[in-house]
């Protein structure tokens, strides 16, 4: 009885799909779609959902990031050197409809569109750039799912990913040996503005070729260091180098330790974003900042120069200033004036040489407290000056 | 306020200072220091400080644990002095460091010569022929240890080049045997060079490389460099190095020998003293950021006298500090 029961229970070949299109007709439409995913086309619903009873959403017989991996074992590999977000994390459905797309792969946005709705100020970029990577989608350089050997997703190290497909670099080059060189220290691969799609800024010379620099076809400069720099720059260079407080990359006349010497994102040629370019010695002052309770805008925006001179200064810290007020002043133009009692006639009184001013109370890298202060509480603050109040 | 309650109290706090022997603010006639970022000192307590923002050096003696202000040295050639020394004769030696000179002092206060180096190696790929001196120590013999751009000059009292050492460094310290011990302020290193005297010669090239004579034991300090000893190969050049953790020294810029064979390092955006032994290993930190008596701001040069009198150039606050030994 039990049996007969059991087997009565049993579908017959072929017809789950059928009976869950039988309530679903929705689904019609999506099956009449380019692009269906296997096991809808072949009427195997319960391949990802469970037709009983299910502890997850859309009664799916696992985890939402987990279901698609049951088929799909090898999207994200194991030791991949960098891998999608959305992948990794199994969100799949981020990009894939899970059923039917009018793309391949069932793609929900295609194309550019696809990647924009998460890297929108790339896309941006790119869509707004007058030179752009022609003839090249985000997916001829960058894998979506994960890449076993590069960053960044991309298909390929650098610059046999670039070299695959441009061909006779080193005669665009001045003969220069280019293709073992990193084609990104002066291409922008997304598109730029600048012919090429050199970065934003380039390096004068450039624009007349190589031979300015180098010897002729050779990676090799005409001269070692900086004294390759001071037969342009010498007049900047003795002028920065005529202070009494010499920016140690400057004394050493490692110029390349802030400056790309071809093309930059950043104007000044600085290699990087200033967080990163200053922090790579200064590491302790940006993690500071990271930690602080209020965040200093320059810093936050790695406007570095916007309070320190990156070459030399006469003032300590490099400070472009010596008068820290009217230095905060630029931007707090209000506190010069309407704020505590500060300025070069206020003598601290923790200190007979040194007179109330910004740093008497704010520690512009940032403080573990509020407002930049160096103590828990402005109580404690003001109570170091003003002992009568203490409680 | 009026400004001039505001002296008086001013002279008051620089008096009771003074008579603490903790800190000192000026001269003997009150005229305040400005952004001293050097300082030297002798083993009975002669002490010198570069008084950088008022281009000149002023002198204290240690009386009673109380700094007592003495004679002011000034002249044109000095320029800009920010490190100092002492040499065995009792002659001061500064650093200009605008035209990075090495200027003497005679015995009358006055000007007693540059130190010219000659034999010195030139360095093509480097700014003003590669002599860029930022600190400098006399060490044994009275020969001048260079801190220049990516290497330590040795040069004898006359400014002959001996040797040098391939590095990247701040600041150097040197003891009475010749050992070299320097700290790098930007990638938080502290290094032991111990000099093989015997063997003098030109230094490798290339950062981390040290010269045949010189062989470099690299004692680390912050995470920043895990301490991959320099090194090229060249025998008994250890590999390896020392972490001390990095609340600890957060940017070393100054070294100085301590008694008891320790170190003092003046961490200079941590805002305090650290002793080590002289195996990377701390002792203590003293100190903390802030303006009052026994806090610093922005340490600069330290040095210590036989007692182990720490003095420090506190170079943010404006003044000399002597840190007594605990």
């Amino acid at each position: 009885m039990i049996l007969a029961l059991l087997f009565s229970a049993a579908l017959l070949p072929g017809a789950d799909g059928k009976l869950c299109l039988s309530c679903h007709q929705d689904f019609a439409a999506k099956l009449a779609k380019p692009f269906v995913h296997a096991p809808l086309k072949q009427g195997t619903c319960t391949g990802c959902h469970d037709p009983h009873a299910s502890r997850h959403g859309a009664m799916l017989s696992a985890e939402p990031t987990r279901v698609c991996t049951t088929c799909h074992t090898s999207i994200v590999p194991a030791g991949a050197a960098s891998a999608h977000a959305p992948a990794a994390q199994g969100r799949c459905t981020a990009c894939h409809d899970p059923h039917a797309a009018d793309a391949r792969f069932e793609i929900v946005k295609p194309g550019v569109e696809g990647c924009a709705s998460c890297h929108t100020a790339l896309t941006d970029g790119w869509k707004r750039s007058r030179h752009k990577h022609a003839s090249v989608s985000c997916d001829g350089c960058h894998d979506p799912h994960a890449s076993r050997e590069a960053p960044k997703l991309l298909r390929g190290v650098e610059p046999a990913l670039c070299v695959a497909c441009h061909k006779g670099l080193s005669a665009k080059h001045s003969g220069l040996p280019v293709q073992t060189a990193r084609c990104t220290g002066c291409h922008d691969p997304h598109g730029s503005d600048q012919p090429a799609m050199l970065l934003e800024d380039v390096h004068k010379p450039l624009t007349r070729g190589c031979a300015d620099c180098h010897e002729r076809g050779s990676l090799s400069t005409k001269a070692a260091g900086a004294a390759l720099c001071n037969e342009c720059h010498a007049q900047q260079v003795s002028r920065m180098l005529d202070a009494s407080h010499v920016h140690e990359p400057l004394a050493e006349g490692d110029c390349l330790a802030c400056h790309a010497p071809h093309a930059s994102r950043r104007r000044g040629l600085v290699r990087g974003e200033a967080r990163l370019v200053c922090g790579s010695c200064h590491a302790d002052t940006i993690r500071r900042h990271d930690q602080s309770e209020t965040k200093h805008p320059p810093v936050a925006e790695g406007e570095c120069s916007a309070c320190h001179d990156p070459h030399s200064s006469e003032n300590a810290l490099f400070l472009k200033r010596a008068d820290d007020v009217q230095l905060c002043g630029t931007c707090h133009d209000w506190q010069k004036h309407s704020s505590h009692p500060i300025g070069p006639k206020l003598l601290d009184p923790r200190n007979p040489n040194l007179h109330v001013d910004c740093l008497s109370c704010h520690r512009a890298h940032g403080t573990p407290f509020k407002h930049l202060n160096p103590f828990p509480t402005t109580t404690e603050l003001c109570v170091k000056c003003h002992p009568q109040f203490k409680r | 306020m009026p400004s001039a309650i505001q002296a008086l109290i001013a002279c008051a706090l620089f008096a009771s200072a003074a008579r603490a022997g903790a800190a000192a603010y000026g001269d003997a006639k009150g005229a305040a220091l400005k952004s001293p970022e050097g300082v030297a000192c002798t083993a009975e307590g002669r002490v010198v400080v570069a008084d950088t923002g008022n281009r000149r050096l002023v002198s204290f003696s240690l009386k009673d644990s109380a700094l007592v202000p003495g004679a002011v040295i000034a002249f044109p050639e000095l320029g800009t002095p920010s490190r100092v020394q002492i040499d065995s004769r009792g002659n001061v030696v500064a650093l200009d460091s605008r035209s990075r000179r090495l200027v003497r002092v005679s015995d009358g206060g006055g000007f007693g010569g540059f130190v010219t180096p000659s034999g010195l190696p030139q360095r093509g790929a480097a700014l003003r022929g590669g002599w860029f001196p930022v600190s400098f120590k006399i060490g044994p013999g009275d020969d001048f240890y260079v801190v220049d751009a990516r290497r330590v000059v040795v040069l004898d009292r006359s400014g002959k080049f001996l040797r040098e050492i391939a590095g990247s460094f701040s600041d150097v310290a040197v003891d009475e045997k010749g050992a070299v011990f320097a700290v790098d302020g930007r990638t938080g290193r502290l290094f032991a060079v111990e000099a093989d005297r015997a063997m003098a010669g030109r230094a490798a090239e290339s950062e981390g490389r040290v010269s045949t004579g010189d062989r470099a034991r690299r004692v680390s300090t912050g995470d920043r460099n895990a301490g991959v000893a320099a090194g090229d190969g060249n025998a008994g050049v250890p590999a390896g190095a020392k972490l001390l953790a990095k609340e600890v020294a957060v940017f070393p810029a100054a070294i100085a020998l301590a008694p008891k064979g320790q170190l003092a390092v003046a961490d200079s955006h941590g805002h305090s003293i650290v002793l080590l032994s002289r195996d990377g290993t701390v002792v203590s930190r003293r100190s903390g950021m802030g303006w009052t008596d026994g806090r610093v701001y922005y340490p600069g040069q330290l040095c210590a006298d036989a007692r182990g009198d720490l003095f420090v150039a506190d170079t943010g606050n404006h003044r000399l500090q002597v840190f007594t030994p605990q």
